[in-house]
């Protein structure tokens, strides 16, 4: 069965290519250029896996996902951005996103991490493992709840690969762990991205504008 | 002229203040007056009329002076006018109280007063005219030494003047805060135009002209590519804030630098990624000069055009990896006259306290692995 997918995004040029690059790969259900229409149409045609744009006006792309979540909390999200923002694109995963990749993404790795977000897996990018990475070494280790919030050694050596531009497999072969290993340590990290403690993580993101 | 919708401009609460003032002043006046009158040896045949229009003109006060600091919309209200004036005019026709020899105070024109406040100039007339009536009724009635046919005209004088006065003042006040808003809107724009002109101005340096070329070379793919890839680092740059040298010496923007100077002169494609920062030193320029060399020998013997940077910058140590998908090579095989590897990398940084090691398979690809401990 193909993937029902919605684009979200307010470029109306970039909405048309990815459309044109998805076609005949996923079922292209919809598309909308602002929060509130995007919300509406999504809660109604519920997709399987929505392309988010991070930088959207009134409230950008984590408005659409707080708005879908609360009433088809099944609807996985991608983000998409052309943004290096760390910041944005951290807030956009905490808010529920699964994954994060660029816009510079080609059109069969699209497929491939749309796949992976609608089985449920997350998708680090280098650029969002790299974020990752910087947020959680730039939380000092005594602020932290342990079971919460630190990332394991394994987690962070799956991240760092992930930085490197290491595909799963690779991952895998290299640290002598299943892929299926591997995407449970992605997912974990995801986890506790989005639940780590608010505070710290605005520290580190109001650090970085200072830096 | 009505009641005005600002409530809260400073114009408005002073004639607030003023009207409630001169309210809370003549019942005060009434009291004394009151007091004197029952004290006198030839007292009010009624004393117990006198003392409870008192306590009724200074509850009455209080009861105003809580509205005016919190509804002044009831204040404006014409069944509060209509039961103000009822009430000064009790204190008009109660027997023994302004009728009494010396018993007669400012008390009855506040209520003309706050008419004119609340309801301008025909709230100040209307209530004059009550006022007056009452005063003309006292004079057809028996002899009363306090009933005057020049109170009559005062009452009428006094809300025509207040009513007229109270609106000149809202009408000035209005036309100062319309000028001060237009003020402040001017400069608001004047602002957003300068930024529109310095925004259009860089966009015309940067992103314009690299349309224009684009638009040239669209024939040449690779010059494309490079020519939009170095356009959307500027632009990036410009619009989050690192733009190049702006923090000099820092390890991060050198890496970022190095990894433009790459891509710009062997048209190849850098994914980047950077972890924490640090401050630039001897050792760490080396580590950046053997990322340097590792980079531009991905980019002209692999034969791959994605390159993967990836750059850490720990308080206990600094890494820097960089990767390929391409060609991967035998490093037997590498002849002892290539100085690039040799020298410029391993070399290098070894005399800084690092090390490196490359990790390649033919056909897979290389990656070469820099570390600096500090």
């Amino acid at each position: 069965m193909t993937i029902r997918v919605f684009i979200v995004d307010d470029h109306d040029l970039f909405r048309s290519g990815v459309r044109a690059e998805l076609r005949d790969r996923v079922d292209v259900v919809g598309e909308a250029s602002e929060v509130e229409a995007a919300v509406e149409m999504i809660n109604e045609r519920i997709p399987g896996v929505v392309l988010l744009d991070v930088h959207m006006p009134a409230g950008g792309g984590k408005a659409v996902i707080e708005g879908v979540k609360i009433r088809n909390p099944d609807v996985e999200f991608l983000a998409l951005s052309a943004s290096d923002a760390a910041e944005d694109v951290v807030a956009i995963v905490r808010a529920g996103a699964r994954g994060y990749v660029t816009k510079t993404i080609s059109a069969e790795e699209l497929v491939s991490a749309i796949t992976r977000v609608a089985e449920g897996h997350a998708v680090f990018s280098p650029q969002l493992a790299g974020f990752v990475l910087d947020a959680f070494s730039s939380i000092s280790v005594s602020d932290i709840d342990p079971e919460l919030d630190l990332l394991t050694k394994r987690e962070r050596e799956v991240l760092q690969h992930l930085a490197r531009a290491y595909t799963y497999r690779e991952i895998a072969e290299r640290l002598f762990i299943s892929i299926k290993t591997v995407e449970t340590h992605v997912s974990n990290v995801l986890r506790k991205l989005q639940l780590s403690s608010r505070h710290e993580l605005t520290i580190w993101a109001h650090n970085r504008k200072l830096i | 002229m009505d009641t005005v919708d600002e409530l809260t401009t400073d114009a408005e609460r002073t004639l607030r203040r003023v009207v409630v003032g001169y309210r809370a002043v003549s019942a005060a006046w009434l009291v004394i007056l009151g007091v004197v009158s029952v004290a006198r040896s030839e007292g009010p045949a009624r004393p117990g009329v006198v003392v409870a229009t008192m306590v009724l003109a200074v509850g009455w006060a209080l009861v105003t002076i809580a509205l005016h600091a919190r509804s002044s919309e009831l204040l404006r209200s014409w069944s509060f006018v209509a039961l103000d004036t009822g009430l000064a005019a009790w204190t008009l026709v109660a027997p023994d109280v302004a009728g009494s020899e010396n018993f007669y105070g400012g008390y009855p024109m506040s209520p003309v007063f706050l008419a004119a406040y609340g309801r301008g100039m025909v709230g100040g007339l209307t209530v004059a005219v009550a006022m007056a009536a009452v005063q003309l009724s006292r004079l057809a009635g028996p002899a009363d030494p306090t009933a005057s046919s020049a109170a009559v005209l005062i009452y009428l004088f006094a809300g025509a003047v207040a009513g007229w006065a109270i609106a000149v003042l809202r009408e000035a006040d209005q036309t100062r805060r319309k000028a001060e808003a237009a003020l402040a809107q001017e400069q608001a724009e004047r602002v957003r135009a300068e930024q529109r002109s310095e925004m259009a101005a860089h966009l015309h340096d940067s992103v314009l002209q690299t349309l224009a070329l684009i638009q040239r070379n669209s024939a040449n793919d690779t010059e494309v590519a490079s020519l939009a890839r170095r356009q959307e680092r500027e632009l990036r740059a410009w619009l989050y804030g690192s733009e190049p040298g702006a923090i000099r010496g820092a390890f991060g923007e050198q890496i970022r630098r190095m990894c433009a100077e790459v891509e710009d002169a062997h048209q190849v494609a850098i994914e980047l990624v950077i972890v924490g920062d640090a401050e630039g030193d001897e050792s760490m320029d080396s580590l950046v000069q053997a990322a340097r060399e590792a980079v531009v020998n991905a980019a002209k013997h692999s034969g791959a055009d994605n390159i993967a940077v990836y750059a850490e910058a720990l308080p206990e140590r600094a890494t820097v990896f960089v990767r390929d998908r391409g060609s991967g090579f035998d490093i037997s095989t590498v002849a002892p006259d290539r100085q690039g590897l040799r020298e410029s990398i391993i070399k290098r940084l070894e005399r800084s306290g690092g090390s490196a090691s490359v990790h390649t398979t033919i056909g897979a690809g290389t990656e070469v692995e820099l570390v600096l401990e500090r």
